[in-house]
């Protein structure tokens, strides 16, 4: 028995084969000048959400570069600030030196103090550099006006302790500033540990140059006074007056007490004092204006000097301190810009392959896609052909 | 003689009936649902005689269609299947186009909001930066608001198409009840002999009925047809029809219901393309909006909250970015009462999707799914000191209710349209923590970091002072001894504290509110990550998980209808090449036929002839 086929049937599938054959041409086609292998999400929904996850990668890595590279530029400004801050107390230095010669005259100290001025303004302009986007680098957080001002006397600091951070990577972020606080604020003075001053009507010329600490464990952080009983003779009392050392120390002698070393120069007279307390806080502009102020001081007698000398080598201490303090901050700038480098490469890399996942998934496949189109063209011209050929027999054509 | 001669007339006649109905076959070779016609034929009894029964030519019998009750049937299953999956796929495609097209899916403007948001942490005082994020939240609430205004455009489009097939099927139901009363009357008055051409196109009209609904019929002994509803509702009983109707639901939520004298049938309507409407609004428009608003109120909380946990550029704490939306209280038209609900959501983590019925059976009130009708429990009494509340929402009851008055609630159906920004005001952007910490000078430790952990905390911006008394124990306040060890964090106020350094006896932190125009970045930071936060579904889905999963849900279902639109098109086609197998015209089937009859027809006539000269020989012999 076979199957009876209706004329008009018969037509009507030929035109939906070739109707069913140019849709999935369109599709192709679509597919070939989209680059696209989808049209919406129906196509492969789990493929689309997939996709959707890498795009949001490659715009999360977008993200962290762009905190990356910010961070970069606010770092490489402070880094290069930092450096000019060094240079200037290594000018301070120079300056002193030079000032601490015998050759020098009151008129010409008067000067260097007068450089050593300027010297500390231009720190003072240094610590208040802008960022070039309308904020200071060395405010913290509250870095919206200038962070620092000289009130006479000491800087005034009136930004905040915060470290702006930059997401850099999914876990990691890095300081994108260095508060100024932390950068010319809260030097230690003298070495560090404790400090020492000579007592203002010292007539003696003993003068206490190099301090140390030996004995770290020794050391309890209290306040004391060394006096000269003679010009040879010394001893140690603490905040009561209670006598807790003595010893005969002359010019080139050095006095050891709970873990400090003091090395004296010159000759004391009896009565002579000096006072050892544990280090204050200075901040970097009032540690140049003292030493300016050092030497404006008069340097007529032995005394005089003496005095200078004293308070001379406490300041060329703090100086050490400050110095050391900037070359800290410098490396710690430098850390931290390597490790940008590293998340800039990190984020690349994930980029790059986020980018080329999403691709893979979503990109047409050109070679199989041209394949396709011919193969459906060619389906379609058969079916075209056979549709003209079949609808040309009748058996009505024979009936004349 | 005159035997031969009638015998040849009946050839003639009944050739000449075959002929035509030859021709009226090749003429509606392509008429839709035309059935072939066949001549049924017999032969006359002959006149008995001692030499036995000598025919006496050729009888039509009837004029048939051929068709094929079961194939028929099946076309008619098939229809029904066809459109209502047609129906659904085509509103299943519309929402996936719109949830994966880049102009107007949410995948973009989301990604902006976030990547704004990480630009504000790169220059958090600036204003361009701020200015830019809250573009990129007014672009998401208007993207939000578009795809809302076009899943409710959706809805009214399925209410359109609803009103204008059950006005077709009506058109259809009183068409065939005419034909009916035509079929049964042309019937009767030739003696049961078919009238075919009516019979096709009460066919078609059952086809065309069934593409619309899905329907049962009974063929009655009288000739006519009743048709059925699928669930048994009667549509067409002999030559009376009854119309189906539109109403908006019994809460007026701006949906349609399908009416069967006066009263809804909709739950019970299945098949053809009122079945698919119906499905495609409660599998796939009612579900994407719901999902849109779950993550639109997801959005607004998660936005608001993380906003509340930092301080703008005036030093504030952080206020509403965006507006909350509120929920929707639908009274039934019947109720007796006057009362009226306030739905406000309030756990975004605790929202369903679902929609409520809420009834008061005089003392309180009782909830149920819409969908399902099953029992949710609710909690509460409905006033605004112990609101109702149940999936996520807190619902307060003003006004006086009824026993047995309904309220239709729906927590997140409409809340995507409302949603908008709170303020214009870019500095009302909290890109700044909460709270700065800063070391007392003179301290041996530092500030290390600080972070808030509870943005919501009353106390969080409170002045405090931790002082240590010794390297292992700290006083917040000057009070209290607690605990510290190297690297701890200390807690307080929804803020904790870490320490770099090694902490010293007197070492002093003070923890105060972040100033006015600060550069801190901590809260911005935190809005850029919000995206990838757990925040729905008791906390199990993220933002962005939410705005995939609306994306993917809507493009498997798409998929789902398209395969099963294939399948059923493909179910259809051979359903309707059987028919065609069996009913239609082959045109070279009715050219064999036309030979065939003309070939009977010319031997008629030459009988007729011969009979003739048969008479004639006669006539000449006897003339002799």
């Amino acid at each position: 028995m076979t199957m009876r086929i209706s004329t008009a049937w018969r037509y009507e599938q030929g035109v939906t084969q070739m109707m069913r054959q140019q849709q999935k041409i369109a599709t192709t086609q679509n597919q070939l000048s989209t680059n696209q292998k989808w049209q919406t999400a129906a196509d492969d929904p789990a493929g689309w959400a997939q996709a959707q996850g890498y795009d949001r990668l490659v715009a999360q890595t977008a993200q962290y570069t762009s905190a990356a590279q910010t961070a970069q530029q606010r770092l490489q400004l402070g880094e290069d600030t930092v450096a000019s801050g060094i240079g200037l107390l290594q000018h301070v230095r120079e300056l002193i030196v030079q000032a601490n010669t015998a050759t020098q005259s009151a008129d010409t100290r008067k000067t260097i103090a007068a450089e050593l001025t300027g010297v500390r303004e231009q720190l003072m302009a240094l610590a208040n550099t802008g960022d070039g986007q309308g904020r200071y680098l060395f405010g913290g957080a509250d870095d919206g006006s200038a962070p620092f001002a000289w009130n006479g006397s000491s800087a005034d600091y009136r930004g905040d302790q915060t470290s702006v951070m930059a997401q850099i990577g999914s876990e990691r972020t890095v300081a994108q500033n260095d508060p100024g606080s932390r950068v010319f604020m809260g030097l230690k003075t003298g070495n560090g540990t404790f400090a020492v001053s000579a007592a203002s009507g010292n007539a003696g010329s003993a003068a206490i140059g190099n301090t140390t600490l030996v004995d770290a464990e020794a050391w309890d952080g209290g306040s004391y006074t060394l006096r000269f009983t003679a010009a040879d003779q010394y001893e140690i009392v603490d905040a009561s007056n209670h006598v807790l050392q003595g010893g005969s120390a002359g010019d080139g002698a050095t006095v050891t007490f709970r873990g400090a070393s003091l090395t004296f120069s010159g000759t004391a007279a009896a009565g002579d004092s000096f006072a050892i307390a544990p280090s204050a806080s200075q901040d970097m502009f009032a540690m140049i204006d003292q030493l300016a102020q050092l030497l404006t001081q008069p340097q007529d007698s032995a005394a005089q000097r003496a005095q200078v000398q004293t308070a001379l080598q406490q300041g060329l201490g703090t100086l050490q301190s400050a110095e050391d303090r900037l070359s800290d901050v410098r490396s710690g700038i430098g850390i931290r810009l390597n490790a940008i480098d590293d998340a800039l490469d990190v984020a690349a890399a994930q980029n790059e392959h986020a980018t080329a996942a999403a691709s893979t998934l979503r990109d047409t496949d050109y070679a199989d896609a041209i394949g396709k189109l011919q193969l459906q063209m060619t389906t379609l011209q058969a079916a075209q052909q056979v549709y003209t050929k079949v609808q040309g027999l009748s058996l009505f054509d024979y009936l004349r | 003689m005159g035997d031969i001669l009638a015998t040849g007339s009946s050839a003639l006649l009944a050739y000449q009936a075959a002929l035509n109905t030859t021709s009226h076959n090749i003429a509606n070779a392509n008429t839709d649902g035309y059935s072939r016609q066949r001549v049924d034929l017999t032969a006359k009894l002959g006149q008995g005689s001692g030499s036995g029964y000598i025919g006496a030519g050729v009888d039509v019998v009837s004029v048939q269609r051929i068709t094929d009750a079961l194939v028929n049937a099946r076309l008619q299953t098939s229809n029904s299947a066809y459109s209502r999956i047609d129906a659904y796929a085509n509103y299943a495609s519309r929402i996936d186009t719109l949830m994966s097209d880049g102009a107007t899916s949410l995948s973009a403007p989301l990604q902006s909001f976030f990547d704004a948001a990480a630009a504000l942490a790169n220059a958090p005082a600036s204003g361009a930066a701020r200015q830019s994020l809250l573009g990129a939240a007014q672009t998401l609430t208007g993207r939000v608001a578009t795809l809302q205004s076009q899943l409710d455009g959706m809805n009214g489009d399925i209410n359109q198409s609803l009103a204008s097939t059950v006005a077709s099927i009506n058109d259809d139901t009183k068409a065939l009840a005419r034909l009916n009363e035509q079929i049964v009357n042309a019937q009767s008055m030739y003696g049961g002999q078919p009238p075919n051409d009516l019979l096709d196109q009460r066919d078609q009209l059952v086809q065309k009925i069934a593409g619309s609904i899905g329907i049962s019929t009974a063929l009655q002994d009288d000739g006519s047809l009743n048709v059925f509803t699928a669930s048994g509702q009667a549509l067409v009983v002999g030559k009376q029809a009854t119309a189906l109707g539109t109403a908006a639901d019994a809460y007026g939520s701006g949906t349609l219901d399908v009416t069967y004298n006066g009263a809804p049938i909709t739950r019970q309507l299945s098949g053809g393309t009122i079945g698919g409407l119906l499905d495609a609004r409660r599998e796939v428009v009612d579900p994407a909006r719901n999902e849109l608003g779950k993550l639109a109120a997801g959005l607004v909380a998660a936005v608001n909250a993380q906003n509340a946990a930092g301080v703008d550029l005036a030093g504030n704490r952080g206020g509403d970015l965006l507006t909350m939306p509120a929920g929707s209280a639908f009274a039934a038209k019947a109720n007796a009462g006057n009362a009226a609900m306030n739905v406000a959501i309030t756990d975004v983590a605790a929202l369903t999707g679902s929609s409520y019925v809420l009834k008061f059976d005089g003392s309180g009130w009782s909830a149920s799914d819409a969908a399902s009708g099953t029992t949710v429990p609710l909690s509460g009494s409905g006033t605004s000191g112990d609101p109702l509340r149940l999936g996520g929402v807190a619902i307060t009851v003003g006004g006086s209710a009824q026993p047995g008055d309904r309220f239709l609630v729906q927590p997140t159906a409409n809340a995507a349209s409302q949603l908008k920004l709170a303020t214009s005001d870019a500095s009302k952007i909290a890109a700044a923590t909460a709270v700065r910490a800063s070391a007392v000078s003179g301290n041996s430790s530092g500030v290390a970091s600080i972070r808030v952990d509870d943005g919501g905390n009353a106390a969080l911006t409170d002045p405090v002072t931790i002082t240590f008394t010794d390297a292992n124990t700290y006083q917040i306040n000057g009070s209290g001894s607690h605990a510290y060890s190297a690297g701890d964090a200390i807690s307080v106020n929804g803020w904790s504290l870490t320490l770099s350094g090694s902490v010293a006896a007197g070492d002093r932190f003070s923890v105060q509110k972040t100033g006015a125009n600060s550069s801190d970045n901590g809260n911005a930071q935190a809005l850029a990550r919000l995206g990838d936060r757990a925040l729905f579904d008791g906390g199990l889905e993220s933002i962005n998980a939410a705005q995939s999963s609306l994306t993917t849900q809507a493009a498997t279902r798409a998929q789902q209808a398209g395969l099963a639109l294939d399948a059923q098109s493909a179910v259809k086609a051979q359903a309707q090449s059987a028919r065609e197998s069996v009913s239609g015209v082959n045109l070279d089937e009715e050219a064999a036929d036309l030979i065939r009859f003309q070939q009977a027809y010319q031997a008629a006539a030459q009988v007729i002839a011969t009979a003739n000269e048969i008479f004639q020989s006669l006539l000449q012999a006897t003339r002799g």
